[in-house]
């Protein structure tokens, strides 16, 4: 099956704006997004014209994208949101000092930061529970955004995110980097062009779900918002071991399947060109973690399959360890892989590999997603991973998750975004708490 | 076997439909009534296994709820309470309505009561909750609103408009917002009166609420009304997000009226609006458009003009291409770039001598760059070819160089004859970038015809870029004696002594025995050139099997540095062995030592040494922390064979140590 080639939209440079900027309009220019106003002499962009970001939520995976936001010139970071104060100063410092300045702002309760008129757009990497909540209150303040995923906990949350975004004309990048990197494009590009022939099935691994060990609740610690840090999730005590593995519980995560496989699932439908629809079919099984020992509620080893209404396939694993996951393109004349942890891709018949002729760079960067942000906020034209692209892939993981939780064989209309079976169908919302309105 | 399986089955059968779960389930919610975090959640786990079971089974379904209702009791850990309504969520019927509706009197636990609540569409359900709204006070209500807003219950539409009017402005929007959800007339009714009173704290929410309204309206087919809500959120006293989001909507349903909108808008002050307002540009369905959107280009700020390329480009009919062709002249480097990239993705053949003409133009490297990459893309192959080929022959230099490796790209190994053909001249830079794009696009069959040229370079300058390109070409012949064979051909024919030193160094890419056989020859060459690079070749030798070649220059150099280059040679050799370091790499040490003329050879062989881990290394370090001129290389060398065979040879390195101290 041959798939057109995609048209990537154009794609101006940093410093093309910024001689453009000076021929175009002189000293007098309005501020606003778009970039023909003022500049300096030196070639940087005036502070006036600079899109001006701010950070909600600023854990590890925040410190080891922000610097790819930080290398734009032609963006200006001045605020910072997070619920625990340690955090949120260390942020700080790390902006200050790439700045060199002390002009960054500490906003403990994000929606004060949302209503700061002078912030543009913002970089959301909270919790996952925090996703859909975070973008939608930023897209009703009128703020363009790069969202970690997954972007969002439910079928539901993310239907709401597609909707907001579309109704407040809000540009959103969807944090599956991976649309953005050299290795990853070549191989969808592969496919698409029918290089292994025709696509029948897509192997996915991600690594085995982790344990979390029994642990009881302890008082907050200073400096921690608690009620915050649950934010949409109806509370629980805090528990130490919980809260740093969050990501292996159904409240606040949804273990590797998601975590992981919404890079893929979002790699798998790009190639497939179905970005706005989705598989028919899901099925698996699982193993659970052991109660006796662990409180983690998300699976341990799971194999589960889905299938798209023209006879695509498509496995994931969730087993053997961090340094295993891959995709993998299989069809009727061969197949392409890409390795996530070397980012090498391999491929048969092996002279597919003679057609890359650009140097991979590896999926930690995010920086050409981040400046893929930046054009659209520039242009207003949708960026590589819009809201319906993130949420049509989540929404497979999401389906795949339901699937092992009720132990099902489920059928999916993508259309009407419904399972043929009720209690599947009641999975795909949750109620959050107050007050957060979605 | 059959009737056995049958009885096994038939026994599995009876058990399935027995209320079996009764007994053990009365315990696990005793177990599951306990819960707090901390505790082992076996109970709660079965209870989800339960939950899967129950799936298939409409009877265990029914005994699960009535569980999961006596879970919800007070004397259950709100823990467990919680886990129940999860529970409920999933499963939750008419059944249940009755607890849950106590939990949501209280604030403490409405929050759980709507987790099971807000899944269920049942009438019974909606019904608890908007019965609950008339009684609950406080924060609890935001809860109660969002829900009956997701369950877009017109029934409880006028209990919401009341509420838009609450002193606690949390309240007062989650019903605004429940009120944009359900949107039917009344409610429609009650967000028109919001929007007049125009009070800043719920704004948006009203803003919200409108945009929601006037989606469903369109949605349903009353454009009209739809429109004149959008018409108030356009005003420019609205914030900029609800405007790019209201002209968009505008854009989507009025399709009739969309592209003079999209000229309002480029002719109007507003220049936020109209990058929105070109981006629509591209999804426009009419057959005039890009015709009439290109007209408005020389009216734009340049900035503005590539935006509306980008956007024409995405057209891609012939009106667009034509115009975006004209652009890559434009004098402004935006709109240049915006053009060149545009074309290199919709044009053809007709695009060449315009990209050419911007490449003569330009002295931007970033520009040269990207003028390349559209070249390389353009369609058309056999015609575009023919016209960059032609267009190449006519120039020089650098803008030679760019089409040299525009043809490479388009063509791969199909350009290596013109790729050859161009290393003939004198010209430096297509030289350089034919041999760069030959260093990508030969293969082994092209190896033959690259040694020539490389032995026969009428400029210097591109020696090294001719030498990688062969190296390049070797790596891929995987048969090594064949990449051997194909110099030895060369060398033959070669009558000059540069040309077999060049020859010469290349047999380091295929190391084999007939190589190193040559270089040994070689070695006794009439001409000194000749001799010295099969020395500096055997240097770099990868194996040992050139040890005992370079241990022989070592003791008897035809001049001192021959023998300093063999010493390297073989201290590097002896270094590779290292890690798996042996008894016969230690012999190869002590060899070295006794070819040491002077303390700084020792010094040399002693920072090799350093990285052997086996015993022996040991041996032959500790004896030179006497000599003073190299103690502090052999103390440091001791140190660390020392700690690298500690695991293995834990006395000999602590010994060692001791005697290094």
């Amino acid at each position: 099956m041959i798939i057109p080639k995609s048209k990537l939209s154009v794609q101006f440079t940093r410093r093309h704006f910024l001689k453009a900027t000076v021929a175009a309009t002189g000293a007098f220019a309005i501020p606003n997004l778009i970039p023909a106003s003022a500049l300096g002499r030196d070639g940087s962009v005036a502070p006036s014209n600079r899109i001006v970001f701010a950070n909600i939520g600023i854990g590890g995976r925040a410190r080891h994208v922000m610097p790819n936001f930080l290398a734009q010139t032609d963006i200006v970071f001045t605020a910072v949101s997070d619920c625990r104060s340690d955090r949120m100063k260390s942020a700080k410092d790390m902006i200050d000092q790439h700045y060199g300045n002390k002009d960054c702002r500490m906003y403990p309760d994000f929606r004060e930061l949302l209503a700061q008129k002078d912030i543009d757009a913002v970089f959301i990497a909270t919790g996952d529970r925090w996703h859909t909540t975070a973008s939608i209150y930023a897209a009703r303040a009128g703020k363009d955004m790069y969202c970690e995923k997954p972007i969002s906990m439910t079928i539901s949350e993310g239907r709401s995110l597609v909707e907001t975004c579309r109704r407040y004309g809000t540009i959103y990048q969807g944090g599956t980097q991976r649309r953005s990197t050299a290795s990853y494009r070549f191989a969808v590009e592969m496919v698409r062009q029918g290089r292994i022939g025709r696509l029948h099935t897509v192997e996915i691994q991600v690594w085995t779900g982790p344990t979390i060990p029994h642990g009881k609740p302890t008082p907050v610690p200073e400096g921690w918002d608690y009620d915050t840090w649950l934010g949409p999730v109806q509370w629980r005590p805090f528990v130490p071991a919980r809260v740093n593995g969050w990501n292996y519980f159904w409240d606040t995560g949804e273990g590797p399947i998601i975590g992981m496989g919404c890079h893929y699932t979002d790699q798998m439908q790009w190639a497939l060109g179905r970005d706005h629809t989705g598989p028919v079919e899901f099925e698996g099984h699982c193993e659970w973690p052991d109660p006796v020992k662990y409180m983690s509620e998300t699976p341990v080893l799971a194999e589960t399959r889905c299938r798209y209404a023209d006879g695509i396939n498509c496995v994931m694993y969730s087993r053997k360890t961090f340094k295993d996951r891959y995709i993998r393109y299989i069809g009727d004349e061969g197949w392409i892989q890409v390795d996530d942890e070397t980012n090498e891709v391999t491929a048969e018949p092996k002279s597919i590999l003679n057609l890359r002729d650009t140097a991979g760079i590896s999926w930690t960067n995010a920086g050409d997603h981040v400046r893929n942000l930046i054009d659209s906020i520039r242009s207003r034209r949708p960026t590589i991973c819009h809201p319906e692209a993130a949420h049509r892939s989540q929404t497979i993981c999401q389906a795949m998750n339901i699937g092992l939780r009720l132990g099902k064989k489920l059928r999916w209309d993508p259309v009407k975004e419904r399972f043929d079976c009720e209690e599947a169908n009641r999975m795909r919302h949750r109620e959050p708490r107050t007050p957060w309105l979605i | 076997m059959k009737s056995q399986t049958l009885t096994i089955m038939t026994v599995l059968g009876i058990m399935l439909t027995l209320p079996l779960y009764a007994a053990d389930l009365s315990q696990l919610l005793a177990d599951a009534a306990k819960y707090e975090s901390g505790q082992s959640v076996e109970p709660l786990q079965k209870i989800e296994q339960l939950l899967r079971d129950s799936v298939a089974r409409p009877d265990l379904q029914a005994e699960l709820e009535a569980a999961m209702i006596k879970l919800l009791a007070p004397g259950s850990t709100f823990e467990a309470r919680r886990f129940a309504c999860q529970q409920l969520t999933v499963i939750g019927t008419d059944a249940s309505l009755p607890v849950l509706a106590e939990l949501l009197k209280n604030e403490e636990t409405a929050g759980i009561a709507c987790l099971a609540l807000g899944c269920q569409r049942l009438p019974k359900a909606v019904e608890v909750l908007r019965n609950a709204l008339t009684t609950v006070r406080g924060r609890a209500r935001i809860q109660l609103s969002i829900a009956l807003g997701n369950h877009r219950d017109v029934q409880s539409v006028r209990l919401l408009a009341e509420m838009t009017h609450d002193t606690d402005a949390d309240v007062a929007c989650a019903a605004i917002i429940a009120l944009g959800k359900i949107a039917d007339k009344p409610s429609c009714e009650s967000i028109a009166a919001l929007r007049k009173e125009a009070r800043p704290v719920i704004a948006w929410a009203v803003a919200d609420a409108s945009l929601r309204v006037a989606e469903k309206l369109a949605a349903d087919g009353d454009r009209k009304t739809a429109l004149a809500i959008y018409t108030e959120l356009l005003q420019p006293a609205q914030p900029i997000n609800i405007q790019r989001g209201t002209l968009a909507a505008l854009f989507s349903i009025d399709k009739r009226g969309v592209e003079q909108r999209i000229l309002d808008v480029l002719h109007g002050s507003d220049s936020t609006l109209k990058p929105v307002a070109i981006a629509a540009i591209a999804l426009l369905k009419s057959r005039g458009a890009s015709r009439k959107f290109a007209a408005e280009l020389p009216k734009l700020r340049p900035c503005e003009q590539a935006l509306m390329i980008e956007a024409l480009a995405s057209r891609g009919d012939t009106a667009a291409v034509s115009v975006i062709r004209e652009n890559i002249l434009s004098s402004d480097a935006v709109v240049r770039r915006s053009a060149i990239v545009a074309v290199g993705k919709l044009d053809g053949a007709a695009a060449v001598p315009f990209l050419i003409q911007a490449l003569v133009k330009t002295q931007d490297d970033e520009e040269i760059q990207t003028i390349e990459s559209a070249l390389g893309d353009l369609k058309g192959n056999k015609e575009t070819n023919k016209i960059i080929m032609e267009e190449m022959k006519r120039t020089a230099g650098n803008i030679r160089s760019v089409l040299i490796s525009v043809i490479a790209k388009r063509c791969g190994h199909t350009a290596v004859p013109v790729l050859i053909e161009e290393t003939a001249g004198t010209d430096v830079a297509p030289i350089k970038a034919a041999f760069h794009s030959l260093a990508r696009f030969s293969t082994g069959d092209d190896l033959p015809v690259l040694l020539e040229r490389l032995v026969s370079l009428k400029v210097p300058e591109v020696r090294s870029d001719a030498e990688s390109a062969v190296v390049r070409t070797m790596a891929r012949i995987e048969n090594i004696s064949s990449r051997t064979d194909v110099v030895c051909a060369a060398l033959d024919k070669s009558s000059n002594n540069e040309s077999r030193c060049l020859l010469l160094r290349l047999l380091l890419n295929c190391a084999d025995a007939k190589a190193l056989a040559i270089l040994k020859a070689a070695l006794k060459d009439n001409n000194p050139d000749v001799r010295e690079t099969a020395v500096r070749t055997l240097t770099n030798w990868p194996d040992n099997s050139a040890w005992d070649t370079l241990i022989e220059i070592r003791r008897q150099p035809e001049k001192e540095l021959f023998g300093t280059l063999a010493l390297r040679g073989l201290v590097r050799l002896a270094a590779k062995q290292n890690v798996a370091a042996d008894k016969d790499s230690m012999d190869r040490y002590r060899q070295l030592f006794a070819n040491a003329q002077n303390d700084d050879e020792r010094k040399l062989v002693l920072s090799a040494l350093a990285g052997a881990v086996h015993p022996d290394a040991l041996q032959l370090a500790l004896p030179l922390l006497s000599n003073s001129a190299v103690s502090a290389e052999a103390k440091m060398a001791v140190k660390k064979i020392a700690e690298a065979i500690k695991d293995k040879h834990p006395q000999i390195a602590q010994d060692a140590l001791q005697k290094a101290k």
